[in-house]
């Protein structure tokens, strides 16, 4: 039995150190912890351009239509919201009040 | 083990001793034990005027042993006695206040299913009552009076922020 | 042995979430995605856990190991192999157990299947619903642990509560809790937007979805619990305002106004942090009730046992509200409405503003009924007590401007004071309704009604319910006819404005059923072997009273002959039962149900020594089939709108549509 309880522990220390091993790492999506309006404008241009090249391959058959729809709602919900972002941070500056 | 809860709750009353000999759930299962025949020649009258009356008193009487039902509902030894009694005074001509009264006087207001509008159980009924009366002129004075001016904060609404991705993938295709 | 590895498992589950809260927390201020990744494994592998430890106390169960206490305390070697499946659930521990188990399961499937949209908030769900899963496993371990041990141990046990053995207690408790905690899911969503600072687009799609599934459930839920009071405790009644009931229904209806809110943010982007505080007290009320039903606060029918986890619960519930409250106080102010300025006026909007009022006011009487014995003793430390008839006088005038709002809201369009072919509608509804009401008062039998005021609430009632199922219908033609009659148009787009059509239904049937309760009657009876009385066109014979055996229990079953205007009827049995467990004697009732009201029969009392003579309770409940009819149309209607594809995203929608 102790044997079994030493096996399990194991088993969910590995599963739960695996990540870091394994599969992708990087930053999650951006959140409202990005607080300069510049980042913010690079990331709307730079979700314009994913937008582009995609509809791009979508175009030449490279990708499939479900998929094309999921990227193009993905892309313009992240633009949303990145928008609001910095319509509010643009917003607090010219008011002169810090949040 | 599987005390029921009643009994901590009805603690210190006149029957609490009594109870405690009580099964786990007397109000839903009954007892068991020898057949009580004055119990089966008894039936509850269930019309004319006494039995409207019956219904009504008994109705509105807790049953002692159990949660959330009336004497009227439960069979349970102390709900079948205070019928009894209930029903002797109907026939005995007393009106629905009296007999409650001699209850609420035995036993407590607790004893009602519902706490009497005096004293400091008024509040029970005036608060509902009063979130009931002054909820929709909250609701008119402070939503629907004016136009409602809130600050965005410069947020613009999702249509728009569309409408300037449009165009600017338009610029990006060109 | 296998008891205390099962501990060791819920030991090693609590460790796992602290984990879980810590890594999402940290994932979440550094956005590292291998750290969430490994907080989410933290999640996964404490559901895996989580379910083996289910596993094995279900293997104890069966093999009826009575070393473990909580095995000895609710279940005995008669017990049959289905209620042996349930005696799991049957006390506090196991109950405890299963609500942690579900949510854990639950919460594993939100973090697995979330939208990529949401990946940025993705930490912050995952460690509010971990740190929910954290504090149940440590009063898992602490207070309520199924896994105790007894010595010595026992030959038999002390056998499940009779009351519990009876099949609606496999499904009722299970779909209940599945309701309660798939609460957690939009209250962590809330929790989120709040910890990210705003509402992004995705946040409704997957929130609106959860809201649904848990009302589906809840509904469901609270209707089985009602079902099952109705045939097993032999009063009569379904519901009768107990504790357990009210803290079953105000979750319910928390999360009843969450949807309507939803529907404003959806179609307006308004009423953002009435949603937000809506997920979460659907979800605090949820544990509210849990609490004061399990600590012993208040007693119940249904509070089955009393524990030291009171003074627990109530500085978690403490701490959870004053940590959601003081992150609202600074984040509220960035949840913002997409438009500076807004006029409220008659509108649609205005009406969801009044139905919010209408079902939170009723949630705040149910709360206050409740909680009111407690506080009264407390400050005047007089004993009061609250039941039905405080509620009854109530609840009817909320349900009354519940249907009108349901049918003049319907009929109403957004931003708009108009009602499109308002008078035509309502007067075309009024003449349909007319037929409908008739049938119903007359099959219905009300005008048997004797006091004054219970046959105006029903006339009244039933013509308001009549007119408003019309209204409904009328718009849901309106509908279909700007749609050129196209129904698979209709059915693509509007599919989530039928199922809302249907559940809008489902609730007035149920509110037509519920006016039943004005005329029930009922007969106290004594009979000899071979009398016979007669009761609502009812003739009914007794026979004698003969014993069987039935699973493990004895019955007691008095014969009674049946028949109605001449025509003979099958016989009813209504019975009492003994199990070897226990010395009380439960009903069995007897049961003949129609469409228009049912044959309810109970045995009080019998003459043990001969079988001869037996006094029977006979009622007439009316429309009591409405009501499961409502249960069964109104969770349709909730799976409808959830399986609408369309819904959820406005951007995308004005994307089509741009194009």
């Amino acid at each position: 039995m102790i044997y079994l309880s030493v096996v399990i522990s194991l088993i969910l220390l590995s599963v739960l150190l695996a990540p870091f091993w394994l599969g992708r790492g990087g930053l999650l999506q951006a959140g409202s912890s990005i607080n300069s309006p510049s980042e913010l404008q690079a990331i709307k241009t730079a979700l314009l351009k994913r937008y582009i090249d995609d509809e791009l391959a979508f175009k030449s058959d490279n990708l499939s239509p479900l998929s094309w729809e999921q990227r193009k709602s993905f892309l313009t919900n992240r633009y949303i919201d990145a928008s609001r972002r910095l319509d509010f941070l643009e917003h607090t500056q010219q008011s002169g009040g810090a949040l | 083990m599987f005390l029921p809860n009643a009994r901590t709750v009805i603690r210190g009353l006149l029957f609490a001793a009594l109870i405690s000999v009580a099964g786990s759930f007397p109000c839903l299962a009954g007892e068991s034990g020898p057949v009580d025949e004055d119990a089966l020649k008894k039936a509850w009258p269930s019309d004319g005027p006494q039995g409207e009356l019956f219904h009504e008193v008994s109705s509105s009487l807790r049953c002692p042993t159990c949660t959330g039902i009336s004497v009227l509902e439960s069979d349970a030894r102390f709900s079948q006695q205070i019928k009894s009694i209930v029903l002797e005074q109907v026939q005995a001509g007393k009106t629905r206040e009296q007999i409650l009264q001699h209850f609420t006087e035995r036993y407590g207001p607790w004893i009602l299913r519902s706490p009497p509008a005096k004293g400091f159980n008024i509040l029970a009924w005036l608060l509902p009552l009063s979130i009931l009366l002054a909820g929709p002129p909250a609701v008119w004075f402070f939503v629907w009076r004016k136009r409602r001016v809130v600050s965005t904060l410069g947020v613009r609404a999702a249509d728009d922020i569309i409408k300037e991705m449009q165009a600017r993938l338009e610029e990006m295709r060109a | 042995m296998l008891a205390d590895l099962g501990f060791y498992l819920l030991l090693l589950c609590f460790l796992s979430t602290c984990y879980g809260v810590l890594s999402a927390v940290l994932a979440a201020y550094w956005r590292h995605r291998r750290l969430y990744r490994s907080s989410r494994l933290a999640l996964t592998a404490t559901c895996v856990m989580a379910l083996s430890a289910a596993g094995l106390l279900w293997y104890l169960f069966f093999h009826r190991d009575y070393s473990v206490a909580y095995v000895f305390k609710t279940s005995s070697n008669d017990l049959p192999q289905i209620y042996t499946l349930t005696a799991f659930w049957s006390s506090l521990e196991g109950s405890h157990f299963l609500w942690t188990l579900l949510l854990s399961i639950y919460a594993t499937i939100a973090l697995w299947t979330y939208s990529r949209d949401n990946e940025h908030i993705m930490p912050y769900v995952s460690a509010s619903l971990q740190a929910v899963l954290a504090w149940m496993f440590y009063l898992a371990i602490s207070h309520s642990d199924p896994f105790l041990r007894m010595f010595p141990s026992a030959a038999d046990g002390q056998g499940m509560n009779t009351l519990l053995q009876n099949p609606y207690m496999a499904i009722h408790p299970p779909t209940l809790f599945t309701g309660y905690t798939a609460l957690a899911i939009p209250a962590a969503y809330s929790v989120a937007a709040l910890g990210y600072g705003d509402i992004t687009e995705g946040w409704l799609k997957t929130t609106r979805r959860w809201t649904l599934f848990a009302w589906c459930a809840l509904t469901a839920g609270i209707i089985l619990g009602g079902h099952w009071a109705y045939v097993e405790l032999g009063w009569s009644g379904y519901w009768a305002w107990d504790p357990v009931e009210n803290s079953s229904f105000i979750p319910w209806i928390f999360c009843t106004a969450l949807l309507h809110s939803l529907v404003v943010q959806d179609k307006l982007g308004h009423l953002k942090r009435l949603s937000l505080i809506l997920a979460f007290l659907a979800f605090f009320f949820s544990f509210f009730g849990t609490f004061i039903t399990r600590s012993g606060v208040i007693s119940s029918v249904h509070s089955f046992a009393e524990s030291p986890i009171g003074p627990n619960y109530l500085a978690f519930l403490a701490s959870m509200l004053l940590i959601v409250a003081v992150l609202y106080g600074f984040r509220a102010p960035s949840i913002l409405p997409p438009e500076a300025d807004k006029a409220w006026g008659v509108s649609k909007e205005s009406a969801l503003v009044i139905t919010q009022f209408l079902l939170l006011t009723l949630a705040a009487i149910v709360c206050v009924g409740t909680l009111y014995p407690i506080i009264s003793e407390a400050i005047t430390s007089e004993r009061t007590t609250v039941q039905a008839p405080y509620f009854n006088a109530f609840a009817p005038w909320i349900g009354l401007g519940l249907v009108m709002a349901i049918a003049l809201g319907n009929m109403m369009r957004y931003q708009s004071a108009k009602i499109p072919h308002g008078a035509k509608l309502m007067t075309i509804a009024a003449v349909c309704a007319a037929p409908i009401a008739a049938v119903l008062i007359i099959g219905g039998d009300v005008m048997l009604t004797k006091k004054p005021f219970n046959l105006g609430a029903q006339l009244v009632g039933l013509c308001l319910c009549a007119w408003s199922a019309c209204c409904l219908t009328g718009d849901l033609f309106l509908r279909i006819k700007d749609l050129r009659y196209k129904l698979g148009l209709f059915f693509t787009r509007n599919l989530a404005y039928f199922g809302g059509y249907v559940a809008h239904i489902g609730l007035i049937i149920a509110i037509a059923g519920f006016l039943g309760n004005y005329r029930g009657m009922q007969k106290v009876a004594t009979l000899n072997q071979g009398e016979s009385i007669d009761f609502y066109g009812y003739n009914l014979k007794f026979d004698e009273i003969k014993i069987a055996q039935k699973d493990n229990a004895t019955l007691y079953q008095g014969f009674i002959n049946v028949s109605r205007n001449g025509l003979e009827l099958p016989p009813i049995h209504p019975a009492r039962s003994k199990y070897p467990t226990s010395s009380n004697l439960n009903h069995e009732i007897a049961l003949m149900s129609t469409f228009w009201h049912d044959l309810y029969v109970t045995l009080s009392d019998f003459d043990r020594d001969t079988g001869k003579k037996a006094t029977f309770e006979f009622h007439i409940n009316p429309t009591v089939r409405f009501v499961w009819i409502a249960a069964f149309v109104m969770v349709t209607g909730g799976l409808l709108a959830i399986s609408d594809r369309y819904r959820g995203s406005k951007s995308r929608d004005a994307i089509r549509a741009t194009e």
